[in-house]
């Protein structure tokens, strides 16, 4: 049977193209996108270079933790990593320890802290802007390429990328900023690793050692020790002898990869952020339109083989036969089709990423290597795709009965069968399921399952589409018949009468419509309804956000609440960490407000406790996420800062919504104490009454510029915000969307192809009995038309519950879920299908009325097609 | 017809077979209890007008559709009694097939066709086996090439090959000269006829054709679903008569 089905495949190719191309592309997307999701978990190679790669050994504390669950046989723990550096404690003591081990030539106390060089287009990047002490320099190693090595309070070396973008050369001025303030600082010198401009993801600044020591928050808190060894020395032995004679036990000493000191894994994580989730959505929505299409294109390709089928049949191949030979058909062309994806995949994960990047959803850098293990995923899920796609077709083969050979036999099978019951009743249960689920995700949840859910829908009306296709078909062929003579009519009678045919060949119109429909719908409305969130809570006149990685110190905030007209300056900061809730640990954004400057500026409705209690060790929560967990108010709680320091707090209140704030707010001097390095990230200013508020934001911009921030008024705030998060949306729709549209545009291509395949004899029998040619190209046409309606009212059927499922949900974690229907984009996603739905029935048609021009007596000829006329599936 | 015992001498015989189609009141009586039997090593043509029920005989005769009552035997075999398995095998084994037209996989050359029916059967025929099989038909030369590339006689004289090598009991042939000019008809039937002499093999032909049907040894009649008379050593002129007082 093998055999068979390679002559058939060599032979026939032209039928199986279509497959072969939508499962190559398939597969290359799902490895390029498993290769950037892979890449931006930092579980591949770590970047290069990296910054401990001159250290023999580094010592470092712990950098994860564990919360522990239940009790006794029930209990479970959750380990979790620290996105910021976790430091040690009585790092003078543990240097001193370590110096005196031999082999050890010198010991480093690393430290770093925030520190934002304010110059040209220092701001303009993603990296981390980072300071360290000079004696850090070593460990990378990081050598001078200018200059000298900074000497004194207010002499820097920068690294050479950011000196770049900087514009700064050595002996100009530049403003840093830390987290104890603006300082004008001299460039001593500039340096690199070798070969390179930097640590990537990293804007390194290279204070003295003193200087760094006196800006740190807490000086003996370091990063870590780092330790370059005798030459000679062997690491693993040295890294044993260093641990033996630490005095904190708790500490580890790494070599090789454990040595860490990688920062890019989790900054290139958070720069790639939501992308990375809608990302996987899209390799879901890929394996699936794949399976789509190969079991359309298996079909089709069955229903036109039958007189073979039923031959083999004859002459003594049992049903198991021809299944199994049906299966080896998309098995081989699985095989081949994968492995050709998985080619295009090795250069793909980079391209991707370089698309993300020029659209600014990701890092420029961000370096995607190519992933065997991912790539044999790749291989196998395509080859399972195939297999998947072809199992109901084989089936369906291998009920074909013998004596089809013989005549053209009107089968009269039924069209709905058990299989579809099934199917169609299952998935109907789950959309029902991830119904019930949506108002409980949050926001982000909520994006995610109504992609799904839609995917969801769109099986279940294939399953039941010969139910809902016919009466469909009546009501879109009234007005046609109505308005033509009789190409009209005769269109509606064919798509009525080949049931299976045009509801194959809606399908893929159907996914077509519903994924671009959920992908634009359910981003438009998420970040319309963040805007609309912000613009109902924000009550500040003047809003000075900060620019670039690093923040505003709290001396800026001291400046702004003393310029003129400022009644009220209350400063907000963003970071991240870990949340214990009853069951499990979340990794959720956390941000610190000043209780006391509120009510100017933001409105936060407490629906439980109050917001006069924030004070101290206390947070507020968002309903939605205190749902998640099981806080409850009053309650004492556990909350992890990024770099793993654990706090206790007391819930004060629990808010309705936290304006577009992270859901977890510390007041703002609580997280001072904890994260001394945290800086704010915007400040709102709320104007006295009376006060010239155009006066006032210049006055604020004054001071903002010192510091690379930029003010703006509440309006002008607002409507950047808006178009921001709107043009993110869009560029990320156009990405994802131009994706699937080329694939589902395939599918729709290669349906109908094959569908105008059966339709040939029809088309031969309407000229000879005195059809003229434009009268078979209308009807044709307007076939075409009925089932890219019939396709596009499907499928905005699914997106339209998926929308009421999406808009439920994002009115329980926020207010006014308002969306506009995108008519717009939807109009010309439809118009897309229809081009392409036109162009592939037209073609073959217009193909075969020029050859039928001169030979009417050849299309005798051996026909494997059923006529049109007759109710055949 | 009387049965004249199921036995050896009998290729195919069928015993009071009705076939009905449709469902209900709406039920179409293909066959009406026919009575026939094919004797071994003769060449039978069944004969009758569109709708007299000749290719629902072949079928069910051929194992390719099972008769609403009645039983069908090939050779003492009862084949309504048989699965579906069984009777795949039977057809790979003991049973070749022509029709009018489609008689070859399009996808495969000429031996690759012939080879199949033992090839699916789990046998692997020696080339020797293929070639001699092709050679018989007088298309020794023809082996590589595939049925888009031969004529219309040069495809049924392959499908004739296949039919043949492995040796079955009965041929059957479904109108096999309806899509052929004159020359090329007398060429397959002629190739018919021979294996019939020199073969001894069984040939049952449908066709329309009184001129195909001078060919055989009898000349069986089918109108309206049951059997209406016999030839024996037909000619043309008697066919065309006994056909024209039959209505076709």
């Amino acid at each position: 049977m093998l055999s068979i089905a390679l002559s058939t495949l060599r032979t026939r190719w032209a039928l199986f193209a279509g497959t072969f191309i939508a499962l190559a592309l398939g597969v290359a997307l799902i490895a390029s996108t498993g290769q950037v999701l892979d890449a931006t978990r930092g579980s591949s190679k770590p970047s290069s270079p990296g910054r401990y790669d001159a250290a023999a050994v580094v010592v470092r504390a712990g950098q994860s933790f564990t919360v522990d669950f239940g009790s006794g046989g029930g209990a479970y723990d959750q380990r979790q990593t620290a996105t910021s550096p976790h430091r040690l404690d009585h790092a003078r003591r543990t240097a001193d320890a370590v110096r005196g081990v031999p082999g050890v030539r010198q010991a480093v106390v690393d430290r770093s802290l925030p520190a934002q060089v304010v110059a040209g287009d220092a701001g303009d990047t993603t990296d981390r802007p980072v300071g360290h002490g000079w004696s850090s320099a070593q460990l990378t190693p990081f050598r001078l390429t200018e200059g000298r090595e900074p000497a004194g309070d207010d002499q820097v070396v920068l690294a050479a990328s950011l000196a770049k973008r900087a514009g700064a050369a050595v002996g100009d001025k530049v403003p840093v900023v830390t987290p104890q303030g603006r300082r004008e600082m001299t460039v001593a010198g500039i340096a690199a690793p070798p070969g390179k401009g930097g640590v990537p993801g990293e804007a390194t600044v290279f204070f003295s050692d003193a200087t760094a020591q006196r800006l740190s928050a807490d000086p003996d808190r370091a990063d870590a020790v780092a330790v370059l060894a005798e030459p000679g020395t062997s690491a693993t032995e040295l890294a044993g002898r260093i641990k033996a004679v630490l005095p904190d036990k708790s500490l580890k000493a790494g070599t090789g990869a454990a040595k860490g000191g990688d920062l890019t894994a989790a900054s290139r994580a958070a720069a790639l952020g939501d992308v990375a989730t809608l990302l996987a959505v899209m390799a879901v929505i890929a394996g699936f339109v794949s399976i789509f299409v190969v079991s359309g294109t298996f079909a089709f390709a069955i229903a036109q083989r039958r007189r073979e089928l039923a031959l083999l049949r004859t002459i003594g191949a049992a049903p198991p036969q021809v299944r199994r030979m049906i299966m080896a058909e998309s098995a081989v062309l699985g095989v081949v089709a994968s492995a050709a994806g998985c080619a295009i995949g090795i250069a793909g994960g980079q391209q991707l990423a370089s698309v993300l990047s020029s659209f600014g959803m990701a890092p420029k850098d961000f370096e995607v290597p190519a992933s065997p293990p991912i790539l044999l995923l790749s291989f196998f899920v395509g080859l399972g795709v195939a297999l998947l796609g072809v199992f109901a077709a084989s089936r369906r083969a291998a009920k074909v009965r013998p004596a089809e050979t013989m005549r053209d036999s009107a089968v009269e099978t039924r069209v709905m069968t058990t299989g579809r019951w099934i199917t169609g009743s299952v998935f109907a249960g789950m959309s029902l399921l991830l119904l019930v689920m949506l108002p409980q995700a949050g926001s982000d949840g909520a994006v995610v399952i109504s992609l799904v859910l839609t995917e969801i829908l769109v099986v279940t009306m294939v399953a039941f589409s010969p139910l809902l296709v016919p009466p469909l078909v009546r009501l879109a062929t009234f007005p046609l018949a109505a308005v033509t003579r009789i190409t009209g009519s005769l269109a509606g009678d064919n798509a009525r009468a080949a049931v299976r045919r045009t509801a194959s060949a809606a399908a893929p119109i159907l996914v077509t419509v519903a994924v671009a429909g959920s992908i634009i719908g359910v981003t438009n409305a998420s970040s319309a309804t963040t805007v609309a969130d912000a613009r109902k809570h924000l009550k500040a006149d003047v809003v000075v956000a900060a620019g670039g990685g690093a923040g505003l110190p709290s001396a800026a905030v001291r400046e702004l609440s003393s310029a003129p007209g400022v009644q009220a300056a209350s400063p907000v900061s963003e970071t991240s960490g870990f949340l214990v809730g009853s069951s499990y640990v979340m990794s959720s954004g956390i941000g610190a407000v000043d209780p006391k400057n509120l009510s100017g500026t933001l409105r936060l409705d407490p629906v439980k406790g109050s917001l006069g209690d924030l004070r101290g060790d206390t947070v507020a929560v968002t309903k939605l996420v205190a749902g998640q967990l099981g806080w409850r108010t009053g309650e004492e709680v556990d909350v992890y800062l990024a770099d793993a320091t654990k706090v206790r707090v007391k819930v004060a209140a629990v808010l309705n919504s936290s304006a577009g704030l992270p859901p977890v707010l510390f007041p703002q001097d609580t997280l001072a104490r904890h994260a001394p390095d945290t800086m704010t990230n915007a400040v709102y200013l709320s104007l006295a009454p009376g006060a010239d508020h155009a006066a006032a934001t210049a006055a604020a911009q004054k001071v903002a510029d010192g510091y690379g921030a930029a003010a703006q008024s509440r309006d002008s705030w607002l409507a950047e915000r808006a178009s921001a998060t709107q043009e993110e949306g869009r560029i990320l729709v156009l990405v994802l969307l131009g994706m699937a549209m080329l694939y589902t545009g395939i599918a729709i291509a290669n349906t109908l192809v094959m569908a105008a395949g059966e339709r040939a004899e029809g088309i031969t029998l309407m000229r000879k009995i005195g059809a003229t040619r434009g009268q078979v190209l209308r009807t044709v046409v307007w076939e075409t038309l009925t089932v890219v309606a019939v396709g596009g009212v499907l499928g905005v059927l699914a997106d339209g519950v998926t929308m009421i499922g999406m808009s439920r949900a994002l009115s329980e974690s926020g207010e006014g879920a308002e969306f506009p229907v995108p008519w717009l984009e939807m109009g010309s996603v439809l118009a897309g299908c229809l081009i392409v739905a036109l162009l592939a029935t037209l073609v073959p048609t217009l193909l075969q009325l020029r050859s039928s021009g001169r030979t009417a007596e050849e299309d005798e000829a051996p026909s494997t097609r059923e006529p049109v006329l007759t109710g055949v599936g | 017809m009387p049965v004249t015992g199921v036995g050896v001498e009998q290729a195919v015989t069928l015993s009071a077979v009705a076939r009905l189609y449709g469902r209900g009141n709406s039920k179409v009586p293909a066959l009406r209890g026919v009575h026939c039997s094919f004797g071994r090593g003769s060449f039978t043509a069944v004969m009758g007008p569109s709708g007299s029920g000749k290719s629902t005989l072949l079928q069910c005769a051929a194992g390719l559709d099972r008769p609403t009552s009645g039983r069908v035997f090939i050779g003492d075999t009862d084949i309504s009694a048989l699965s579906e398995t069984e009777l795949t095998k039977l057809r790979r084994e003991r049973i070749g097939f022509v029709f009018q037209s489609f008689n070859l996989m399009p996808s495969l050359n000429a031996r690759k066709n012939v080879a199949l029916p033992m090839r699916l059967a789990g046998q692997r025929p020696t080339r020797a086996q293929v070639d001699t099989a092709l050679q018989q038909v007088g298309l020794g030369d023809r082996g590589g090439h595939r049925p888009a590339e031969m004529s219309g006689g040069q495809q049924q004289r392959v499908a004739i090959a296949r039919a043949l090598i492995s040796q079955p009991d009965v041929l059957f042939a479904d109108e096999p000269t309806g899509a052929l000019d004159t020359n090329t008809s007398r060429e397959v039937l002629g190739l018919l006829r021979s294996v019939v002499d020199h073969a001894g093999q069984t040939v049952v032909m449908v066709t329309h054709d009184p001129v195909a049907a001078s060919w055989a040894d009898r000349v069986l009649f089918l109108s309206d679903g049951a059997v209406h008379g016999e030839l024996m050593a037909p000619t043309v002129a008697a066919v065309s008569e006994h056909m024209a007082r039959l209505g076709g």
